[in-house]
């Protein structure tokens, strides 16, 4: 359904950044509630995923963004332009 | 009414503990080394660093970690060992009555300098970390403390150098006394970095002639002193009121007597021996000492030419040749706003062990610091009273007292 490369790139910023054990990845999990990120997580996600994509997040609701699947969502739409690095 | 030492902790340049601080004092080991990295870098003279020992902040939370540059993380570190030695359970505390005091000399220069690479290099904020601020901004080490650890009272964050466990130490002590506070958790912190090096090689303080033989610099007092060298860590020391200290059943570890903090205004950079030995005299008569009391002085002495020939002449006035002094400095290198608290927990230690520690490297006595009782090397004898000074940058003189229980 998502390009792999998007997928394996942001469960691996998942694990390694934010330290989510790889077992509570799922696409409907969500990022608040399951993985306990928090508001400063999003900002830090943002800005590797901005450097990730060439991309800049530009007017995002953040109130959108609420499962894994949202993040492979605004990811593919920022790589549409420029593949990931 | 009476100040306890409860608790104490340290990340250092020595161990990761008390204990191991202590036993490396007992050894006489020096902690200098040459860090490899400066010699390239231009126009610095000193290569020369006391770097922490290997430390693990992986227990911490993460969502405390994404925020901490190595001076909080080691301070979180020294501050949990403190309240386990305490035995306080921040889970169940009353913080309305407690105070969290500590600081570090600046924000992180490790944190700063990768911040402003980054924007030199994108030529603007791209790619910035959004966790940045919080490790630079001057409340990081009492910020990220208490977050790390759930502290919800009240929180100071002194930054004065090579002062600022000292000035934190004598502010918890101030504020228990006026019966605002139970209990204070006072220390400081400062990570290893080229900047603090620089800082002092820029005005012919850091010890430059030594490079090639690191441990034998420091050298406080010494004849052939050139200068001090930098190092790192972060020391914390809980200070309790008599009252809350019975009622909870802790342990008492040492009195904190008292202490003294005051601006020597005449300059910023050299420190006069006379305002030297009035805050000595002041903490005295705050904390209700004679000198003749005092069996042990813990000199700042670290290893410049001008600090430690005041320091030695304002010793002189006021005790003579009839009280030990030492340096720790050779030991430890000077980690800057940790040093006050890591200093008093070892005369603390000197207390309760019975063995005062000689200043490392001190061959011959210099002329210009002569007049006092210098310990060239460890002694074994039994003391009560100890009293510890600190002196930075700015002309901020302190001066803190310790009885053994």
């Amino acid at each position: 359904m998502y390009n792999s490369k998007i997928v394996d790139t942001v469960n691996k910023i998942l694990q390694e950044k934010f330290e989510v054990p790889s077992n509570d990845i799922a696409l409907h999990a969500k990022l608040k509630e399951d993985l306990k990120l928090d508001s400063l997580d999003f900002v830090e996600m943002f800005i590797i995923l901005e450097s990730k994509t060439g991309s800049t997040v530009k007017d995002i609701d953040f109130m959108s963004i609420q499962t894994v699947e949202d993040i492979y969502k605004l990811v593919s739409s920022l790589s549409v332009e420029k593949p990931l690095n | 009414m009476k100040v306890y030492i409860s608790g104490y902790g340290s990340i250092s340049s020595l161990g990761n503990s008390p204990k191991e601080v202590f036993g490396a004092l007992l050894e006489g080991r020096s902690a200098v080394r040459e860090i490899e990295a400066w010699r390239s870098l231009a126009g610095l003279n000193c290569y020369l660093g006391a770097p922490a020992q290997a430390y693990d902040i992986s227990s911490l939370p993460r969502n405390a970690r994404r925020t901490m540059s190595p001076m909080a993380g080691m301070a979180a570190l020294a501050t949990q060992q403190a309240l386990n030695h305490s035995g306080l359970d921040l889970q169940d505390f009353d913080f309305s009555r407690a105070l969290l005091a500590m600081g570090s000399t600046t924000g992180s220069p490790i944190e700063l300098e990768e911040y402003f690479f980054k924007f030199q290099q994108n030529k603007g904020l791209h790619g910035q970390s959004g966790t940045s601020f919080f490790k630079v901004m001057n409340h990081s080490v009492a910020s990220n403390v208490a977050v790390a650890l759930g502290f919800n009272g009240a929180v100071i964050a002194p930054s004065c150098a090579c002062a600022t466990s000292a000035q934190s130490l004598i502010l918890g002590w101030e504020l228990i006394k006026s019966g605002l506070y139970d209990t204070a958790i006072c220390g400081g912190a400062d990570e290893l970095h080229y900047l603090s090096a620089a800082i002092f090689d820029s005005v012919y303080a850091a010890s430059r002639g030594y490079n090639d033989r690191p441990e034998a610099t420091p050298r406080p007092f010494d004849k052939r002193r050139d200068g001090l060298v930098v190092s790192e860590g972060a020391s914390v020391v809980i200070l309790e009121s008599e009252e809350s200290l019975s009622r909870r059943g802790g342990k008492a570890l040492g009195e904190f007597c008292g202490g003294s903090y005051l601006c020597e205004s005449s300059h910023m950079s050299q420190n006069n021996g006379d305002q030297m030995h009035k805050v000595m005299n002041t903490a005295l008569k705050r904390s209700g000492i004679t000198k003749d009391q005092i069996e042990y002085v813990n000199a700042h002495a670290t290893g410049t030419l001008q600090g430690d020939a005041a320091e030695a002449m304002a010793i002189a006035e006021l005790f003579g040749s009839q009280v030990p002094v030492s340096s720790l400095k050779a030991h430890f290198g000077h980690a800057l706003a940790a040093c006050g608290a890591q200093e008093l927990i070892c005369s603390l230690q000197m207390l309760d062990s019975g063995v005062q520690i000689g200043t490392r490297n001190l061959e011959e006595v210099a002329p210009e610091c002569e007049g006092v009782m210098h310990l060239q090397a460890n002694r074994k004898v039994n003391t009560q009273i100890a009293l510890s000074n600190n002196f930075a940058f700015g002309g901020i003189n302190t001066s803190l007292i310790v009885r053994k229980i």
